[in-house]
């Protein structure tokens, strides 16, 4: 469900960018206002820590059907722990990191993603958690309010999404055709949402039903009037979502999402998913569509662009890898986010099917990127390779995002296509798959040659809201922690012989992850006493500037940076609008 | 923006005095009940027991993360209570059991600057402060180190020196040992043996209070069950079965030291 940069056009990016700034500044505004700042920081330990949870539960593998296997988004779940406004920002600090450091969604995708993931998304859950938390008598049954709102947040989400489409889209899909696609594909998404949702609240509310919030004022009120027995909104809820799962399904298998973590997560066992329309996609188009001239151009501009990269990047390494390493390097943390930044917003301007362009911008990324690897390898990092590789397999969810919009488009269809796929669509997803990679890769140099910590001292530097800021350092500093638990639960699980392949044996795995809440829950208490301890009082000290340096680089001139970066960004905004003008 | 820096305290060994403290918890359970317990100036204290004893529990009282329900906490006449809060965060520091809950900030540096800089100090002074407490505990190099990738050693030093940059006079150790090499213990050890604060070492490892502290306290079910020298409480072999404390397999005390545990005091110790 994370959208790669280009998905939507740049206007309606720009858009949902400043909607989402501005929800965001409004939950940072309102915890100001509602208390003293000093419960505002006071939550920082627990809203870091969450987002750490919800950075681990994401790499939990859940089992759906048949051996596939997806994560919780978790947006609706966090709300119902910690609140909604709370989670709004945690969820936000989680999508904008997973983009900076993982290039998982786009850089320039983050007013959309954020406003999908990070805000529809734990707000309906929270919405719907409070109408259906007021008719739940039993631990039992607000449990599984928790997981029908989790449910019914997917399908806000991927609603959300369908309408942003509508407004903005990218290839001549027509809306109707995208909301379906959308639907049928996180259907079966909501229902493990929801049935692994219930479980894990189900297991905190055993163990720490204080940390249930919002449920307080309902127990012990009296009961309300006229009310649908809970049993009957579990079971028609349940029957609902199971039918429409079933009809549905054989869509799903397509879901990028789905496929996401299994290819991640599973080291890319190609031969488990291949779902069919793909599985020759390159070859049989190839082979057959190079005398049509639009879907020709189409196939070989991205193949191109492909091929440009490598040679490019070959021919770097092998002649200037010193002078290669230290373009992205000795930039100061500020400047080479604002460079990727920047970078990114020109490769999201440049006209669709403009794949010169592409070629074109593709090059300085290839050098930088084989730069920082050049310098990793130097650095005698062994895992660095590999660790590179592996990065740049979320390249593949992107590509097949692109092909789903490929393959979606109506239009006219070229002569000799082994796919329904039209010219048009085919133009729009090799646009897609080049902004996709392009961001990836540009992701993926940030993140190489940058640490967590020094990104967020730069995006303190450009005046990031502190507090989200001060989330996302405590999040970098404990997720590991988070992750290393959840791995070790997993493996005592499969130690033992577990071994899921259908939803409903997911309980064991929902318990552990309801530990892991409880344990993030209970650190962040700990972590809160040992600040307290110390002397906090309620704001975060601001740090004298001798430790920062220890983060930062050499940066000998400030000025000659950012005229650099200047030019950097201005030459690829250059190639965008010449892209307009060039070659219509 | 103009910001007036207090002027630093200066650090010295001070007295704890713990008079009749209890503690309930939500639940029910006993936490503290009726411990009295007085520990010298400049004395290192060794405080032993079981599991659920009340060690952790009393060490939250001695800087004020836990008030008392009944009973007093003294440090040097000065009553722990919410208005001397922010005067005994500095004279009291706590080493929490997990140093990864302790050691949250970005860089080890920064995370020793935090109490500090919660202090107003000059920042000047700050780096002085940190430079110190690093180098008191052998950590200088990991200054520049992200906590979470030290090893479970370099944590245990890195949070040490964290809560020695705020120079206080008591120093509250629980579990420093927890997880640590016989080489990381030994060189922990001698670092604290330098220090010339008042220190209580929460501790299950009874090599290490006997190498550490001449004296030692045993704490069950929330009361004082004996204090004395800890040879001599170490090999009373009634006194350590009876708290479910045992030497380590092969280690005979009596071999070090004969003296019979006769003359350990034993205040609230019940007969039974």
């Amino acid at each position: 469900m994370h959208a790669p940069d280009g998905f939507l056009t740049p206007d309606v990016a720009a858009a949902t960018a400043v909607l989402s700034s501005g929800v965001v500044a409004l939950a940072l505004r309102s915890g100001n206002r509602n208390s003293t700042s000093d419960a505002a920081s006071d939550a920082l330990p627990m809203a870091g820590m969450m987002a750490a949870f919800v950075f681990a539960a994401q790499m939990i593998n859940v089992p759906i059907a048949a051996g596939t296997t997806g994560h919780i988004l978790g947006g609706a779940l966090v709300a119902v722990l910690i609140g909604p406004r709370l989670a709004v920002l945690v969820m936000t600090v989680v999508v904008v990191a997973q983009a900076l450091l993982f290039a998982d969604g786009g850089v320039t995708a983050l007013g959309y993603n954020v406003l999908n993931l990070a805000i529809v998304n734990p707000l309906v859950g929270y919405g719907l958690f409070r109408l259906l938390a007021r008719r739940s008598r039993s631990d039992h049954s607000l449990a599984v309010a928790a997981g029908i709102s989790a449910a019914g947040a997917v399908v806000a989400t991927a609603a959300a999404f369908s309408a942003e489409w509508a407004l903005g889209a990218s290839a001549p899909v027509p809306i109707g055709r995208m909301a379906l696609a959308m639907m049928s594909a996180h259907t079966i998404v909501a229902l493990g949402e929801g049935v692994i949702t219930t479980m894990l609240i189900g297991s905190v509310l055993t163990a720490r039903p204080d940390l249930v919030r919002g449920i307080g004022a309902n127990r012990s009120g009296p009961p309300p009037p006229n009310r649908l027995s809970t049993t009957w909104i579990v079971a028609l809820g349940t029957l609902a979502a199971l039918a429409i799962g079933a009809l549905l399904s054989p869509f799903a298998a397509t879901a990028p999402d789905a496929l996401e973590r299994f290819i991640v997560d599973n080291e890319l066992a190609y031969e488990n998913l291949s779902p069919a329309p793909f599985a020759d996609y390159g070859a049989g188009v190839l082979g057959h569509s190079l005398q049509d001239s639009t879907a020709g151009a189409a196939i070989v501009g991205f193949f191109g662009v492909a091929t440009a990269m490598l040679l490019a990047g070959a021919v770097v390494a092998m002649r200037q890898p010193t002078a290669a390493k230290h373009l992205l390097s000795d930039l100061a943390p500020e400047s080479r986010i604002v460079l990727v930044v920047g970078y990114m917003v020109a490769v999201a301007l440049v006209r669709a099917g403009a794949f010169w362009a592409f070629g074109l911008l593709s090059a300085p990324l290839v050098i930088m990127l084989v730069g920082s690897w050049v310098q990793r390898v130097e650095a005698d990092q062994r895992q660095s390779t590999g660790g590179i590789v592996l990065r740049l397999a979320l390249v593949l969810p992107a590509l097949l995002a692109a092909a789903a919009v490929a393959l979606l488009s109506t239009g006219e269809r070229p002569a000799g296509l082994p796919l329904p796929i039209s010219a048009a669509g085919l133009t729009a997803g090799a646009t897609l798959a080049c902004r996709a990679v392009l961001g990836v890769l540009a992701a993926t140099a940030l993140a190489l040659g940058t640490t967590p910590e020094q990104i967020g001292r730069g995006l303190q530097r450009l005046h990031a809201p502190s507090f989200l800021v001060s989330v996302g350092l405590f999040m970098a500093r404990y997720v590991n922690l988070v992750g290393g638990e959840a791995e070790r639960a997993q493996q005592a699980m499969v130690a033992r012989g577990f071994q899921a392949r259908w939803l409903w044996q997911a309980r064991p795995m929902a318990s552990a992850a309801g530990a892991l809440v409880i344990r993030s829950f209970e650190r962040s208490e700990e972590i809160h006493s040992a600040m307290v301890s110390r002397g906090f009082t309620g704001s975060l000290p601001h740090s004298p500037s001798g430790e920062a340096s220890a983060l930062d680089p050499m940066t000998p001139d400030r000025g000659l940076q950012w005229l650099l970066v200047g030019l950097a960004v201005g030459s690829a905004f250059v190639v965008a609008i010449s892209s307009h003008l060039v070659g219509r | 923006m103009t910001r007036r820096h207090a002027t630093p305290r200066p650090s010295n060994a001070a007295e704890v005095e713990i008079t009749d403290l209890s503690f309930l918890y939500p639940d029910g359970s006993i936490g503290l009940d009726g411990l009295t317990l007085r520990v010298p100036a400049g004395e290192r204290l060794a405080l032993l027991g079981p599991n659920g004893a009340g060690k952790t529990t009393l060490a939250q009282h001695l800087n004020g993360l836990k008030t008392a329900q009944r009973g007093s906490v003294r440090v040097d006449d000065m009553l722990i209570e919410t208005a001397t809060l922010p005067i005994i965060r500095q004279r009291v520091q706590l080493l929490f059991s997990s140093s990864d809950e302790q050691l949250f900030m970005p860089t080890v540096a920064e995370d020793v600057a935090f109490g500090p800089n919660n202090f107003d100090l000059d920042p000047e002074l700050v780096d002085e402060r940190v430079a110190s407490a690093l180098s008191a505990v052998g950590a200088s190099d990991l200054a520049g180190r992200v906590p979470h990738r030290l090893s479970t050693g370099e944590k245990r030093r890195a949070a040490l020196a964290g809560i020695l940059a705020i120079q206080p006079d008591v120093l509250v150790l629980d579990e420093p040992v927890a997880g640590l090499d016989p080489a990381g213990k030994r060189q922990l050890a001698q670092y604290l043996g330098q220090l010339g604060q008042t220190q209580i070492v929460i501790t299950h490892d009874l090599s290490f209070a006997l190498e550490l502290c001449p004296t030692a306290a045993i704490i069950n079910n929330g009361r004082l069950q004996a204090i004395g020298p800890t040879v001599e409480l170490l090999t009373d072999q009634e006194l350590l079965r009876q708290n479910s404390l045992d030497l380590p397999f092969g280690f005979r005390l009596d071999r070090l030291d004969g003296t019979p545990s006769a003359s350990a005091k034993r205040p609230g110790r019940r007969k039974s």
